[in-house]
């Protein structure tokens, strides 16, 4: 019979495998650094564990995301040598975004869509992510914005139109959208 | 109803509850271009959602290993410093080298030695610039191999007498930090140049409070005994700054000792010049 200790090492193995790689690139996302994204999930990680997270029945998903997402906020102050970075800062990063939207060509590519997320304001990427990738619902994807579920709405339409909007100028006349049978 | 309210997404995503999902299905019931929108929307989520599960697969196979984050040895080591955060640190070690009348602090740790170590004395002298390690005659031996992070070797201790303000940079970055880690994650050791000891203190972030409301910066200070020295003490001093307040990027910390209480000190890292590269 497995002890209680080895139940909650085994249920935190389980949620560390299961968001390890969604936080990691949610983190790369905002910092911009692999190396630094992987500091961020450490550090989500080891705060998850010691606010003993484990006993708490609720989904743990909101609650990784927002330390996730402070402690890259965080790395991002702290890199740019105190100068603050707050949430429009990381909006006009939109100008250094490395694959402008009109660069874009290989359009059958594998992750081609995702490419062109790339080429959206910040905060849109980021809600696409959040809902996209971990099924998070408007709701959740507030809470970990700090923002409200209607403008999470907002934020969400605006990009889904601009994609398919984009993913239409460069994909001609077949069908968009339509998942391939090999997927 | 307009495509363009993003209600109708909402929808479209089952993101209403049951009520307002079924007015928006009346009131669309009879609108074509509405349909084509909602089912466009459906698909355009599902090619995202397969497209996010490949690219998580592809992570999975490619990526480097996350830093070993399973095992109890791990946790009992990197548990504290992973909690760390912050702005800045400087690590000062604060000893007693010339004099064994002074070698004993009998202040007790904390803050009361802090107000300490700032003494009236000796505004008249330059402070110990970090950076002028390098040009110091001492480290001259070390200076033929300069490159971007020329080895200038150990600071040498300083008197207080002479010296009693010591400086060093405001800058936090992790490119040593960095550095160190790829190479040891490839099984090599890191070139001994790229080895920064404040880079290894302030990679770490570090919970230090807030500025208190009209402060720019909360003050944090540590004085324990030298592990290795203990006629020696370290100092740990750490700054944390409000988020709200920028800080030009080159601004210095200036930390000045109480001859009567301090001998002599000499810095934990700071012994190279900084190169361009940090400052990405």
């Amino acid at each position: 019979m497995r002890s209680g200790r080895t139940a909650k090492r085994e249920e935190f193995e389980e949620i560390v495998h299961r968001f390890e790689i969604p936080l990691f690139q949610y983190a790369q996302r905002i910092t911009g650094d692999r190396e630094l994204a992987r500091d961020v999930v450490q550090e989500t990680f080891v705060k998850f564990q010691r606010n003993g997270a484990l006993r708490r029945e609720e989904e743990p998903a909101t609650w990784l995301f927002t330390v996730c997402r402070n402690a890259a906020l965080n790395v991002c102050r702290k890199e740019r040598r105190m100068i603050y970075v707050d949430e429009e800062a990381i909006e006009a990063r939109e100008s250094e975004q490395p694959m402008p939207f009109d660069q874009l060509e290989q359009k059958e590519a594998t992750g081609f869509l995702l490419r062109i997320v790339g080429t959206l304001p910040p905060r849109q990427q980021e809600v696409i992510q959040l809902k996209f990738q971990n099924d998070l619902s408007y709701q959740q994807i507030a809470e970990i914005m700090q923002t409200t579920a209607n403008n999470v709405g907002v934020l969400l339409h605006t990009a889904l139109k601009t994609l398919r909007e984009r993913y239409g100028q460069v994909a001609g006349d077949f069908i968009p959208f339509k998942p391939k049978p090999s997927e | 109803m307009n495509i363009d309210d993003p209600k109708l997404t909402a929808y479209a995503l089952d993101e209403l509850n049951e009520s307002e999902r079924s007015a928006i299905a009346r009131a669309t019931a009879d609108s074509p271009e509405v349909q084509r929108f909602v089912a466009d929307t459906q698909d355009l989520a599902r090619a995202l959602r397969s497209q996010y599960r490949l690219e998580l697969q592809r992570e999975l196979i490619s990526r480097e290993k996350l830093t070993a984050i399973h095992g109890d040895a791990f946790w009992s080591q990197a548990g504290p410093l992973g909690i760390a955060a912050l702005i800045a640190v400087m690590a000062v070690v604060g000893a007693v080298v010339f004099s064994s009348n002074q070698s004993r602090i009998s202040a007790p740790t904390g803050l009361p030695l802090s107000r300490d170590l700032a003494g009236d004395h000796a505004k008249q002298f330059a402070p110990v610039e970090a950076e002028d390690a390098a040009r110091s005659s001492q480290n001259e031996k070390f200076e033929a191999d300069a490159g971007p992070y020329a080895f200038t070797g150990e600071r040498p201790f300083v008197s207080v007498m002479s010296r009693p303000r010591a400086s060093v940079p405001l800058v936090v970055n992790s490119a040593s930090y960095l550095d160190v880690r790829r190479s040891i994650d490839a099984g090599l050791l890191p070139p001994r140049e790229s080895v920064r000891i404040e880079g290894m203190i302030n990679h770490f972030p570090y919970e230090y409070p807030q500025p208190t409301t009209g402060e720019p910066i909360s003050l944090n200070l540590d004085v324990v005994t030298c592990p290795w020295e203990p006629t020696h003490r370290l100092v740990r001093i750490g700054l944390k700054g409000h988020q709200n307040v920028p800080v030009r990027a080159d601004s210095r910390i200036e930390v000045e000792f109480n001859p009567r209480r301090v001998a002599s000190y000499r810095l934990i890292g700071y012994d190279r010049p900084l190169s361009m590269r940090l400052f990405r």
